[in-house]
């Protein structure tokens, strides 16, 4: 009877046992995280101080994100994660390449690819001055995030290549402030450079009169904004006899304008199609055709050297015309002659003939096309700011 | 004085002769020490002296070493030497069997010993061994032939029941319930294991045709309990516990599942979700997110008693089992009330009253199992998290675009039922031995499912939720009126002849409302507040049945019996001249026992060789089965009528007035046995069923405007041996062992198609099994050093090999074969009782074998799926050019027949033993403390269901029809009392 009462109770807790006993559920083991799908920003869409995101799937809340670099190994803020994207504060002394690390739980991913990170000043608030300062004035730029130190660098395009005008700051409550130098002139590109960093801030326009002897010449022609215009070279080029150039038939044409702001245009075309024409044809290998010497041209100016000359549409050259007499006050007089554009003859007459202005005449403006070749006349080359 | 000193001296001797003798009183209980009430103890020379009372009791006045002798029906006898005790305990045992046990046949009864067809038995007692779930999974096991398979294990989900092999290829194979006279519907669902006198199972042709044409797939009748007359009895059982799921699949965690998804589908779009659950280095277990442990509970109480004149029994049982898969549940409630009383000298009267009022939630059956719960949780990745960090329930999931989780929580879904279950009888006997009886009855039964899915469950459920609400009636009505005449002539001929006739009419209607985007609040309770309705739908059917019936019974001398059985059935169910079905029978039995030459002998106490032959039908071929029907409205009848949509009708069938029963024609030989006294006690049957006339939808040329049409066609037989036995092995004052078990061979051939066809679209095939498998042959992984061959099949080293059967260079189905069947040949199940003195250990297995699972799950599992998880083994098995697996394919997308599909890869063998129940158990006898609370017997046991199971099945269950999306079967701990007033 004992052992069956042994029995029972034995087959009692084993009823209990069986019945109670439950699979422990095996401790988590956390695992460096799992990224997938990762794109990182241009670096454009990078700015130091800035967030910026980084996409991919299976960032978390709370992971820590580390940028490294060949010299350092830094932690970001983290402001927001999503399940598409990680969001983060570049430092502000950020600029580079760095690679990115994703810690949780003290273990760490490291993503593949780099994150790019510009050289750049970060201004806040940026204010550019409206309209256009006159030379030698004082230009304030307001913001927020200048700094000592900090130089700001002129350049424009019809500045000599290379030219950089380069111009200390003082900072001011509202930003800072700048002395145009004498040497800057029409719209130029504002540059903020703080050692490795550069930020263009925009541009300003430094306003120049009819007359001055900037870029290489004398100002000749400016437009309303005061910005923008014409330098004419202080000679002539050539002989007071040059052709314009080979009298081609109207296949030959390169459909230059006669318009103002078309001159440029009209040399870059003509000086293509000559070298060209110079393939196949060994006429001219001897003599150079008027816009080419005027396409040739480099003038010296101090440091400076400028060298986009070009020849004058016919409209450009009656601009010039109506100013010669100011030009010999400059020493930069157009002796009587009549003189190339390089705007070619009108319809079917544009391959052989091409535009010139009388300036021999002391007011009237008398323009016509005449035979690019048989014609002898005189070349004036012009430049544009 | 002196008259009265000789008084005193005699009363003083009449004294001393008195206390020579002994009081003795005792007490007679059955194995379960309940008390017998009706004992009869006797002299060793046959004189009887007395019987016990109501409560067992006895007392007899005896000398010291007289021997008496203590029997009751269908119990082993004891002999007790009276020494020194008054007070007697005496418990005995069944005997194995009991030939003078009442056994219910179609309309009557009759004593086992003379039975002449294929009756098995099945006691309340036995249903015991099933505490969770219906009465019809209590008769796992219980009764040879019978083949009864739990397909679902879910709350209040039912098994199913298959006697002598499956005979229909679409009529279904369920046997006729009849429950106290009634037709169910069904199986035994509804009805009360506790409410259970008995279960007969009719399972040969002479004992079945009683019922005609539903009697083909055999029958079960069922008799609940009546009182008694005498002192009323109070039983009240109680037990209860907890269910543990079994066999979860061990499946891989997220870590294993993000190396094996990275590893083959190199751009595999994993969520942000998935990618911080794995750093985290979690891993969603959705088989154990959806489910726990399950809880039970089942109370019972039964009162009975009655008089001379009136019996009674009310019982009232409630049932609460809370499903391993979370806020899934069944509650069931159950009133009965049985009367029968003696009116007076000629007339006897009586009911049978039972409502039923029941409760399931929650089980998500998807009509494609791939989108139920279970499945869910099996396919659902790990790398998955529950919910979102929001929250939110995560929803990106592979396969079914559902939650499991979600699933678990949100849906609503109940199916509700009420139904009520009557009859009156009256009964007049105007001349001895005459009995007539008018038994009417009928079932009322509503029911309704009302289902919400919260577009929160997933991306497969529509984001406005989406409820149904479906409403069912169905009404049931019959007469059965019955003449019964017993005589006899010379006591040597007795003759029982039944006469009867009955009508019966079904009707059933229901209705479907659809709706979508409406209140999750209110859900299917506000329908109109829907945004979208439809499809909306109802339907209506009835059909009758008008029957007569007869049977005669002739007993020559309780030696020979014969039995002749005839019914006419007329069912609405057919085409007119197609109506009426004849089905007769008869049998004969030979009680060899009862001849003179057996006298001597003392092996046998019982043998009886038993013969029949008959008919059968089964009328199970749905309504209007035979008529044309048209179908109205819906996208295939509508049309464009003035720029308008137009109600349409369309003929969807044809007709076929030529249809008629399933018929079923049976031969059965049996012998019963009882030896040594009826210790050992078995039967053994063979049995040859010829099942013509199948239903089956034959195609038809396209020109005939219908794809096919219902038609009867071929054969299908069925033949067998079944074998039950049952011994005492053991059988001493204090000790018995028991044993009790069947064993049950179905052999099933399909005989002959239509149209001199051997095969039907290769599924069916004449001279074949009826679920005979015919796929590709799986031949093991193509390995490195196979490179060459394998690309003549388009395949790479690491894809599954298929064989090429015909080689001819191609794998078509050309190359299929045989691969064996999908149902037991065998099965059965063994017992075995201990018992010393309250103390008594069951343990109950069951079992069956000789056939092949298709494990779908495995499909899933084993190979690599672009849709969900796989398993722990296929991770650490797959084959790669370093680990040459044999058995599992590489993880390589677009591997041919990767997943087994079409082939026998994942065909497992189904032979299983399980112990069932194992129940240790302590009965307080009556004499114990119980009398106390004026109990006459009190047994306390622990009981744990599905205790082992020895299979190489892999899957959820052996015993589950749905291997995709199964309900676990669960290991259930159970312990309960079972009191008796």
């Amino acid at each position: 009877m004992r052992m069956l009462s042994y029995c029972g109770l034995l087959y009692c807790c084993l009823f209990f046992l069986w019945g109670c006993q439950k699979d422990d559920a095996p401790t988590p083991v956390p695992i460096a995280p799992i990224l997938k799908e990762i794109v990182f920003p241009g670096i454009n869409d990078v700015m130091p101080g800035r967030e910026a995101s980084i996409r991919g799937k299976g960032f978390d809340q709370g992971d820590r994100l580390f940028l490294e670099n060949e010299t350092a190994m830094t932690e970001v803020q983290v402001t927001s994660v999503n399940n598409q994207e990680i969001r983060f504060l570049v430092p502000e002394e950020a600029g580079g390449a760095y690679t990115v690390t994703v810690e949780r739980h003290e273990l760490q991913t490291t993503l593949d690819g780099e994150l790019l990170v510009p050289l750049v000043v970060v201004i806040d608030d940026l204010v550019m001055p409206a309209g256009t300062s006159p030379a030698g004035s004082v230009i304030a730029i307001g913001g927020a995030g200048f700094q000592q130190g900090d130089e700001i660098q002129l350049t424009a395009p019809f500045y000599p290549a290379g030219k950089i005008i380069s111009v200390p700051v003082t900072l001011t409550d509202n930003g800072m402030e700048f002395l145009l130098p004498t040497a800057a002139y029409g719209q130029n590109t504002v540059t903020i450079v703080r050692g490795q960093r550069r930020s263009t801030l925009g541009t300003i326009g430094i306003e120049v009169t009819v007359g001055a002897e900037i870029g290489g010449g004398i100002v000749y022609y400016v437009e309303s904004n005061k910005i923008h215009g014409y330098i004419v070279h202080k000679e002539n080029l050539g002989t007071a006899t040059e052709s314009f150039g080979p009298g081609l038939a109207l296949s030959g044409a390169v459909g230059t304008s006669r318009s103002m702001g078309s001159g440029k245009s009209n040399t870059a075309k003509l000086v293509t199609k000559m070298a060209a024409f110079r393939q196949n044809n060994n006429s001219w290998n001897t003599k150079k055709a008027a816009f080419e010497l005027c396409d040739e041209l480099t003038v010296g100016a101090g440091n400076d050297s400028y060298a986009d000359w070009f020849l004058p549409s016919q409209e450009e050259l009656i601009e010039l015309f109506k100013v010669k007499d100011m030009l010999w006050s400059k020493g930069a007089g157009l002796p009587a002659n009549n003189y190339w554009s390089s705007s070619e003859g009108d319809g079917d007459a544009a391959g052989w003939s091409a535009f010139y202005v009388n300036f021999y005449e002391p007011v009237n403006i008398v323009s016509g096309f005449v035979d690019k070749e048989g014609w002898k006349i005189g070349i004036r080359p012009v430049r544009y700011f | 004085m002196y008259k009265q000193l000789t008084m005193l001296v005699l009363a003083l001797l009449f004294s001393a002769a008195i206390w020579a003798q002994n009081r003795i009183s005792g007490l007679v209980t059955d194995a379960s020490l309940l008390p017998l009430a009706g004992a009869t103890i006797s002299l060793k020379n046959g004189q009887a002296l007395t019987t016990t009372d109501s409560s067992g009791r006895f007392s007899v006045t005896l000398n010291r070493g007289e021997v008496i002798q203590v029997s009751y029906t269908g119990m082993i006898s004891r002999t007790i030497t009276i020494a020194a005790e008054t007070s007697l305990s005496i418990a005995l045992q069944p005997s194995a069997v009991n030939l003078d046990d009442v056994v219910v046949v179609g309309y009557g009864a009759t004593k086992k010993s003379d039975l002449t067809g294929s009756v098995a038995t099945i006691k309340a007692d036995e249903l015991k061994n099933a505490k969770v779930g219906t009465a019809t999974s209590a008769l796992q096991g219980l009764a040879a032939g019978v083949f009864v398979t739990t397909g679902s294990v879910k709350p209040g989900g039912d098994a199913s029941v298959v006697i002598r092999g499956s005979g229909s290829l679409r009529a279904g194979n369920s046997p006729l319930y009849v429950v106290d006279g009634i037709p169910v519907e069904g199986g035994l669902q509804d009805l009360s294991p506790g409410d259970i006198q008995s279960i007969e199972v009719l399972k040969d042709a002479s004992s079945a045709a009683i019922y005609g044409s539903r009697g083909s797939n055999g029958v079960i009748l069922v008799t609940t309990r009546q009182g008694s007359k005498g002192k009323s009895r109070i039983t009240l059982n109680l037990n209860g516990g907890f269910q543990k799921m079994m066999n979860k699949q061990k499946l891989m965690n997220a870590q294993q599942y993000y190396q094996l998804a990275s590893r083959a589908i190199p751009d595999y779009s994993w969520t942000s979700e998935e990618l911080r659950y794995l750093s985290r280095g979690l891993s969603t277990d959705w088989q154990d997110a959806i489910t726990q442990d399950g809880k039970y509970s089942n109370y019972n109480l039964g009162i009975s008693g009655g008089s001379e004149t009136v019996k009674h029994f009310l019982g009232a049982d409630f049932y609460d089992q809370q499903g391993t898969i979370k806020n899934s549940s069944f509650r069931k409630l159950t009133l009965r009330y049985n009367m029968d009383a003696q009116t007076n000298s000629w007339l006897k009267t009586g009911l049978r009253f039972n409502i039923i009022e029941s409760a399931l939630k929650n089980i998500n059956e998807e009509d494609d199992s791939g989108y139920g719960t279970m499945f869910s949780a099996i396919s659902s990745q790990p790398t998955a998290p529950v919910y979102l960090d929001n929250g939110d329930y995560f929803d990106g999931f592979l396969n079914t675009k559902a939650n499991p989780v979600a699933i678990v929580d949100l849906l609503d879904k109940v199916t509700k039922k009420s139904r009520a279950v009557g009859s009156v009888y009256f009964e007049i006997e105007p001349v001895k031995g005459l009995k007539i009886r008018s038994d009417n009855g009928g079932e009322l039964e509503f029911f309704n499912v009302n289902s919400y899915e919260d577009g929160r469950m997933g991306q497969h459920y529509p984001d406005g939720g989406h409820a149904v609400k479906f409403n069912g009636k169905k009404r049931y009505m019959q007469s059965e009126n019955t003449a019964t005449y017993m005589f006899d002539v010379n006591s040597i001929h007795r003759f029982t002849i039944l006469g009867g006739f009955s009508a019966s009419k079904y009707t059933y209607e229901s209705t479907t409302a659809d709706s979508k985007n409406l209140s999750p609040v209110l859900g299917y309770d506000n329908l109109g507040g829907a945004q979208n309705h439809g499809p909306n739908g109802s339907y209506a059917s009835a059909s009758t049945l008008t029957s007569f019936y007869g049977r005669l019974n002739y007993n020559l001398d309780d030696r020979y019996l014969f039995t002749v059985t005839m019914r006419q059935d007329g069912s609405s169910r057919f085409a007119p001249g197609k109506q009426w079905g004849f089905f007769p029978s008869a049998a004969i039995a030979w009680r060899i026992s009862k001849e003179a030459f057996m006298e001597e002998q003392d092996l046998f106490s019982e043998l009886k060789l038993r013969a029949s032959i008959g008919r059968l039908g089964n009328q199970n071929i749905g309504d209007y089965a035979y008529a044309a029907t048209i179908s109205q409205g819906g996208e295939w009848s509508d049309y464009v009528f003035g720029g308008n949509l137009a109600t349409g009708s369309v003929q969807n069938t044809i007709s076929n007035p030529n249809l008629t029963w399933e018929k079923a024609n049976q031969l059965d030989l049996g012998l019963d046995f009882g030896m040594l006294k009826n210790r050992i006690a078995g039967t053994i049957d063979v049995y040859y069923k010829k099942t013509t006339d199948l239903l089956w939808l034959v195609p038809l040329p396209t020109e005939s405007g219908f794809d096919n049409s219902l038609t009867n066609i071929g054969q299908i037989n069925n033949k067998g041996i079944e074998f039950s036995l049952t011994t005492i092995n053991i059988n001493t004052k204090h000790f018995s062992w028991r044993t009790s078990g069947n064993f049950s061979f179905n052999d099933n051939k399909i005989a002959e198609l239509y149209n001199g066809k051997t095969d039907v679209n290769k599924a069916l095939f004449v001279g074949r099994h009826m679920s005979t498998y015919y796929t590709l042959q799986a031949d093991g992984i193509w390995q490195a050093d196979e490179l060459a061959k394998a690309a003549v099949y388009n395949a790479q080293p690491g894809d599954r090999k298929v064989k090429d059967l015909n080689n001819d260079g191609v794998i078509n189905g050309d190359d299929r074969a045989f691969s064996g069947i999908s149902v037991p040949k065998y099965y059965g199940s063994f017992t075995n009782t201990f018992r010393y003195k309250g103390v008594e250990l069951i343990a109950f297995f069951t079992y069956a074998g000789g056939h092949l699972i298709n494990n779908s799950l495995n499909r899933y599992l084993n190979s690599f799926n672009t849709w969900g998880n796989m398993s722990e083994e296929y991770y650490n098995g797959y084959w790669t050019p370093a680990r040459p697996s044999n058995r599992y394919p590489a993880p390589r997308i677009g591997s041919p027949y990767s997943n087994g599909d079409g082939t026998n890869a994942n065909f497992q063998k189904g032979d299983y033993l399980r112990l069932r129940n194992i129940e240790l158990a302590y009965q307080f006898p009556a004499s114990s403390f119980v009398r106390k609370i004026s109990s006459s017997g009190m047994r306390v046991y622990a009981s744990v269901q599905n205790a082992v199971t020895w299979t190489r099945f892999t899957g959820f269950d052996v015993e589950s029809s749905d291997n995709t999306n199964p309900y676990p079967n669960a290991r259930s701990f159970i312990a309960g009392l079972s009191i008796n007033f």
